[in-house]
């Protein structure tokens, strides 16, 4: 959970910001108002009347000219006045579908969701039996029964199209209805009617108009092909299909210029609708143009100032690392300030910090996993003496999961739930030790029996949905110890899970650690695991380390004021039912960090002096603390300092 | 498996009845307004005539009754003989017809979901890249571009104007397999070359998701690779909308194949039911729909199985 | 138990039916509750703990009229409020309001927080948008410790703590005899959490509200509390005093939560690690659809006896007051009630051989 961004937009600011930023969207809108005007005056912008032949037989087949833009058809009519006055046909076509369509779906798709059970499945059932069937189908029935015309073919394409407005009504209805703010509205005592008007509907109105706009355009490429085949608008109207149909004769003789004005008319048209849609959508949702693999370009790093650890048994050293997210505005948040860190082998860091204070990212960026479009711009990275700051992609793929190990919070999410688990624990073996697939299962198989995972060689066959949360962490803990990494990064190992099931998971890193030798990061929130697991402790707050010290240090004799409060503030540091200490106000956000020390407007010790200059990180006797008057201030009342 | 698809089998079924039901309630909303013995008889019919077309074709009885003989009829083969010419059978016009478009709308199919799948990982691995960007401009254009205009464009430039293939006509698989390869080649591709698009626009939004999940970080911080994460990882995962999606485009496809056959003069299911709806020809209209309904149940068959396969929660569910 | 208290559950059972299928036989329900009893007097706190799964949540909703009962009655005022009639449902909302898990999801993303705080005085005191209501947030606003300047923000606009506020604040606009809190601290930051308790704190002693206050954390809940219940799979495990239970647990399951809680302290630490570990089997407790016959703690109880798989243990009187589900306390030992702490610590020792 990230804290307030007081600088946020209104949702209807962003949303036309983003729409008017879209030369796709611009385009469509662009074409949109021509085709409006064609529709509503279409006087206006036609050079000829539409159904006037030439008589004189003289100017039949005509390419572009003057007098005829794009030329003459087969009677010598205008192409260009008679794609004018075609788009009246195609909105009239939206306007009749469209009116049934929304007005059996929407209200039929509310009803069903909002009522669930037995009625909801039947209506389900139904609807998706004629959503399946092909839409012209079901217009050639409508158009049997009554009689052929544009009109009535819209009636059977409306019917059709209505089964697409149930189905998204439906789906959105039952997602919100389960949302914890329907809920409340009615613990609130707010009537259904109350509930579906103002809370489902908005909610539901986004993604109705997006379908729209997208079934528009299926609309009118239906209504062609209708008209196209004959079955459609009548001959001798100027409608976009029909004269697609008087020209599919003549192309073979008279060339392709004939199918070119009503065909780039309607494909404009359709392309229009579908941009639109799509406009829509983006200018509503978050952008997912970055993915795991958009590795972001490589830029230069500045080297670090401050000299790594040294010596034989340093795992992974990092130094003064700074890393970086441009926003979609342009704005870049510095997430990451001069990280340092270090962990030996046998040996188990802490990391403990509020939610967005970076400790994911700082692990992330430190085995080269910076997602995108985020990146390292200062910084040194050490793993077993190596500088690997700089490696490629596939220099990182033989270090990762062969000499570090990850184990990340969500431990269902981190499997792959199309592939069974032995599999998934196979991987890194058949990838790191080259063993073959047999061989590497047999591996998994064992593994996973030492995790103790209950009935290892079943388990092995099965796809992670059937894991519980507990089963699950140690299926990745397996995963993560299968090449006997020299390090093991624990992201909120136990965070998901029960406590009982906490103590579990805990154990057994403690357990492995033991057998192997490793070095081990641990980023948790929980003092309390921190207690039970570190040896050494790294605080972060606001993208930076304040404090790093013994386990002991952190607890007992801790140097940083934000240290002190976080200990505080637990409820397990209190016995009785009193008022508990708080630090006050609220996480600071990264693209609002304050001016100078990042914890001044929550401290208690702050002066003037902490605001001016952002405080150093400072060493004291091989500890870290980043706090101007450290040495200055008495966190540690006298009595305590004697126990 | 074998269970789950014994199981969808068994779900089929209902749908069959229903696209049986609604088939048959055209005729009888028809003949609610009177106009099959219109049809037959003209405009103006005597009263005679018409009451006699509609012994004929046994109006008298109630529907419930009918319904059940004319399934009877059905299940058994003999879809009635046309309302026209009472020599020409309804199965025989439709045994005559339907190889042809179902051999256009299959091989629209296969090379709508490989060139698809092949163009939407392309794009999905460089989101944002000159590839992506310009692969998804093509695909949103092709989408809107019906497949009867994309087949006059393929007609005039391949076979016209550089004389490749027949512009018309379809050659049978029983008279020559390379005759009937390049007589349902250009139709194909017209069809296809949307659904293409669809495949291609999907798959690469569904990777692009998959891409961003946890599951595929992991695996990176495992130290797989750039190739398996996306053919071992993202793509499996990635296929389940992408199936479902090609899914409706096959029905979709089976209903526009008509416009695409007429363009390439392949007298196919589409100029069936296309001269049967302009006649109000209710056998031939009838008999056409249910066995285009019945095509259809089996695509969503097929979808519903290729499900079992790509997602083992659907498949392991009890 | 007596029928006069305030608030009242008693046996309690919800069941959630599986889907009939077809062509198969249709699995058993879910017992999501079972035979759930407790009581709140007036202005005090009755926390409700257990893991994910136990049924926590679906007490406070069948409370709540969100779930049907399927057996037991609620009672309120001396009222019947199980599965209340429409008519009724607006009275009942008047007395029971809730704040709810995520502070995220829990208020309408459209909606201001005027608006999110208002709509309930307006549906339960007929007070139109207005200067009088415009009062009224403002005072609730200060009462939850905050500016009137969050009047115009709508939730994505403030952070998790300062949400949850306004969802106490919502839920005092009503001003109802008793708020149910279903994890409502368990989504923030420990520096926001303890805020907001603060915030409840204070808001029962200056309104008298009770309070049912359900969460994971055994630390938390024990802290705002004045009773516990410990819930495992739906069953009401033990329930009592909340000090005294934490002191002296009689319930295994109990104890092995106490002993869980990982202490912010390395030496405390380093000793509980070694109780704890006593009761390490790696066990997954059964499936709610699959439960056994006799005490569905059995598989991970390191005491457990002969009785224990094949019979429910009934509730029988604690020292601390209330009431403990295990045999030990009527067969075997037969510590009558007493801490089961010390009974563990030589038992598990010899069994559990790690
Ligand atoms: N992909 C991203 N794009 C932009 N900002 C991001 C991204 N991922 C994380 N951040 C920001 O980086 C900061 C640090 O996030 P990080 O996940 O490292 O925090 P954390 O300490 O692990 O928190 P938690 O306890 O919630 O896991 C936060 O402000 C977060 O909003
Ligand atoms: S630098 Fe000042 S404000 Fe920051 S932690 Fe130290 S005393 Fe507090
Ligand atoms: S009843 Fe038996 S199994 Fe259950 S908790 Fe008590 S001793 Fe353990
Ligand atoms: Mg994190």
């Amino acid at each position: 959970m990230t804290a307030t961004t007081s600088v946020a937009q209104s949702p209807r600011r962003r949303f036309w910001g983003r729409m008017f930023k879209n030369p796709l969207g611009i385009f469509s809108m662009i074409w949109f108002v021509i085709l409006l005007i064609a529709w509503v005056w279409p006087e206006l912008l036609a050079t000829h009347d539409p159904l006037q032949q030439d008589v004189t037989l003289q100017r039949l087949f005509e390419g572009p000219s003057r007098d005829h833009w794009l030329g003459t058809d087969q009677l010598g009519r205008d192409w260009y006045s008679r794609v004018i006055f075609g788009a009246g046909y195609a909105f009239r076509s939206i306007l009749i579908a469209m009116t049934i369509a929304v007005v059996v779906g929407v209200p039929l798709g509310l009803f069903s969701g909002w009522r669930g059970g037995r009625v909801d499945r039947a209506i389900m059932w139904v609807n998706d039996v004629l959503f399946s069937l092909p839409i012209i189908l079901l217009a050639m029935a409508v158009i049997i029964i009554l009689t052929p015309s544009l009109d009535n073919a819209m009636i059977g394409v409306g019917i059709a199209m209505s089964t697409r407005f149930t189905r998204l009504t439906r789906a959105v209805t039952l997602q919100e209805k389960e949302e914890l703010y329907v809920d409340s509205a009615r613990i609130t005592g707010l009537s259904t009617r109350t509930i579906l008007a103002r809370y489902i509907a908005p909610n539901l109105l986004s993604s109705l108009i997006v379908q729209a706009a997208i079934i528009s355009g299926a609309i009118i490429l239906i209504g062609a092909t209708l008209s196209f085949l004959g079955i459609g608008a009548s001959l001798d109207d100027p409608d976009w299909g029909v004269m697609l149909n008087r020209s599919r004769e003549l192309f073979r003789v008279e060339g392709v210029w004939q199918v070119v004005p009503p065909g780039m008319a309607l494909i404009l048209t359709v392309l229009s609708f579908n941009l639109l849609g799509d406009a829509i959508r983006d200018a509503i949702g978050r952008d997912s143009s970055n993915n795991a693999l958009s590795i972001t370009k490589r830029t230069a790093v500045t080297a670090a100032t401050t000299p790594h650890a040294t010596g034989p048994d340093v795992v992974l050293s990092v130094r003064d690392m700074d890393v970086e997210f441009p926003d979609q505005s342009g704005r870049v948040s510095q997430i990451l300030q001069g990280v340092s860190l270090e962990v030996r082998a046998g040996e188990t860091l802490g990391v403990v910090g509020e939610s967005g204070s970076g400790k994911s990212m700082t692990m992330l960026s430190a085995l080269g996993l910076t997602p995108a479009p985020g990146r390292m711009t200062r910084g040194s990275v050490q793993f077993g003496g190596r500088d690997v700051t700089n490696l490629t992609e596939s220099e990182w793929q033989a270090i990762r999961g062969k000499d570090v190990g990850v184990i990340f919070q969500e431990p269902i999410a981190v499997l792959n739930p199309a592939i069974k688990v032995g599999r998934q624990i196979a991987e890194p073996l058949m990838i790191h030790q080259n063993l073959s697939k047999k061989a590497a299962l047999q591996r998994a198989g064992e593994l996973l029996a030492e995790v103790r995972v209950p009935d290892p060689v079943r388990r092995l066959d099965q796809y992670p949905h059937e894991f519980s949360g507990g089963m699950a962490q140690r299926a990745g803990i397996a995963m993560a110890l299968a090449c006997e990494p020299k390090l093991l990064i624990a992201d909120e190992p136990s965070t998901a899970l029960d406590v009982t099931v906490q103590g579990q998971i805990l154990d057994l890193m403690a357990e492995v650690q033991e057998r192997h030798k490793m070095a081990i990061i641990l980023i948790t929130h929980d003092l309390g695991v921190i207690a039970e697991a570190a040896d050494r402790v790294l605080v972060m707050y606001g993208g930076q380390v304040v404090e790093t010290a013994s386990a002991d240090d952190i607890f007992f004799r801790p140097k940083h004021p934000y240290s002190r409060a976080l200990l505080d503030t637990m409820p397990q540091s209190h016995d009785g039912h009193g008022e508990l200490p708080v630090i006050r106000g609220m996480v600071p956000s990264a693209t609002a960090w304050p001016q100078g020390c990042r914890f001044a407007p929550r401290c208690d010790f702050v002066t003037d002096a902490c605001t001016n200059d952002m405080p150093a990180l400072e060493t004291i006797g091989g500890d870290l603390v980043r706090c101007v008057r450290h040495g200055e201030i008495q966190l540690v009342p006298e009595e305590e300092m004697q126990a | 498996m074998a269970k789950y698809i014994g199981f969808r089998l068994l779900a089929t079924i209902p749908l069959m009845f229903a696209i049986a039901v609604v088939t048959f309630l055209i005729a009888v909303a028809m003949e609610a307004n009177g106009s099959i013995a219109i049809q037959v008889c003209g405009e103006g019919a005597t009263p005679e005539c018409v009451s006699a077309v509609e012994e004929n074709l046994g109006l008298d009885d109630p529907i419930p009754v009918r319904f059940i003989q004319w399934l009877g009829d059905v299940v058994s083969g003999d879809l009635g003989a046309s309302l026209l010419d009472e020599n020409a059978s309804v199965a025989g016009l439709i045994g005559e017809r339907i190889w042809a478009s179902v051999s256009i709308v299959g091989f629209s199919l296969v090379i709508g979901i490989t060139i698809g799948m092949v163009m939407g990982i392309m794009a999905a691995i460089r989101p944002g890249g000159l590839l992506d960007r310009s692969l998804s401009i093509v695909a949103a254009s092709v989408i809107a571009a019906p497949g009867f205009i994309i087949g006059m464009m393929l007609s005039w430039g391949i076979a016209i104007e550089l004389g490749w293939l027949d512009p018309i006509g379809y050659t049978p698989l029983s008279e020559s397999v390379t005759g009937w390869f390049t007589s349902i080649l250009l139709p194909s591709i017209a069809l296809g070359m949307p659904t293409i698009a669809i495949v291609q626009r999907q798959l690469r939004s569904s990777m692009a998701n998959a891409l961003q999940s946890r599951y595929v970080l992991a695996a990176r911080a495992r130290g797989v690779g750039r190739a398996p994460l996306i053919r071992r990882h993202a793509l499996p995962n990635a296929m389940v909308p992408t199936i479902t999606v090609f899914g409706f485009r096959a029905a979709a496809a089976i209903g526009l194949t008509t416009a695409v056959e007429i363009v390439f003069g392949i007298r196919g299911m589409g100029e069936l039911l296309v001269t049967a709806i302009l006649n109000r020809n209710v056998t031939v209209l009838q008999g056409g729909m249910l066995i285009v309904g019945l095509v259809v149940a089996v695509v969503n068959l097929l979808v519903d199985i290729s499900y079992g396969f790509l997602n083992p929660k659907v498949r392991l569910a009890k | 138990m007596s029928g006069s208290a305030f608030f009242e559950v008693d046996d309690l059972h919800v069941h959630f039916a599986s889907r009939a299928k077809l062509f198969r036989e249709t699995p058993p329900p879910v017992k999501a509750v079972n035979g759930i009893s407790f009581s709140i007097e007036p202005g005090k706190t009755f926390g409700l703990v257990g893991e994910s799964g136990s049924g926590k949540s679906t007490v406070a909703r069948a409370i709540l009229q969100l779930v049907d009962v399927h057996a037991g009655t609620i009672r309120l005022d001396g009222d019947d409020v199980t599965n209340v009639p429409r008519p009724k449902e607006l009275a009942f909302r008047k007395k029971v309001q809730a704040v709810l898990q995520d502070p995220f999801s829990s208020l309408n993303q459209v909606h201001q927080t005027r608006r999110i705080i208002g709509d309930g005085i307006t549906r339960h005191f007929k007070i139109k948008p207005g200067p009088e209501r415009e009062q009224r947030i403002i005072n609730l606003l200060d009462e939850v410790g905050m500016s009137t300047e969050f009047l115009d923000r709508y939730p994505y606009e403030m952070s998790g703590g300062q949400r949850q506020r306004v969802s106490i604040a919502r839920a005092l606009a009503v001003e109802p005899e008793l708020i149910i809190a279903d994890e409502a601290t368990s989504a923030l930051d420990v520096s926001i959490q303890s805020q907001v308790i603060n915030v409840l704190q204070r808001v029962q002693a200056e309104t008298g509200v009770a309070f049912l206050f359900i969460g994971h954390d055994l630390e938390v809940v024990k802290h705002v509390s004045d009773d516990v219940g410990v819930m495992y799979l739906g069953y009401l495990v033990e329930q009592g005093d909340a000090d005294a239970i934490y002191e002296g647990p009689t319930h295994p399951y109990t104890e092995m939560l106490v002993a869980s809680i990982p202490m912010p302290n390395p030496i405390m630490q380093a000793s509980r690690r070694e109780l704890r570990q006593s009761f390490n089997n790696d066990a997954e407790p059964p499936s709610p659809a699959r439960m056994p016959p006799g005490c569905p703690f059995e598989n991970r109880c390191p005491v457990a006896l002969d009785i224990c798989r094949e019979e429910m243990p009934e509730p029988s009187p604690a020292h601390h007051g209330g009431q403990v589900r295990c045999h030990l306390h009527t067969s075997g030992p037969e510590l009558g009630g007493e801490s089961v702490v010390e009974f563990i610590k030589t038992e598990a020792r010899g069994q559990v051989a790690v």
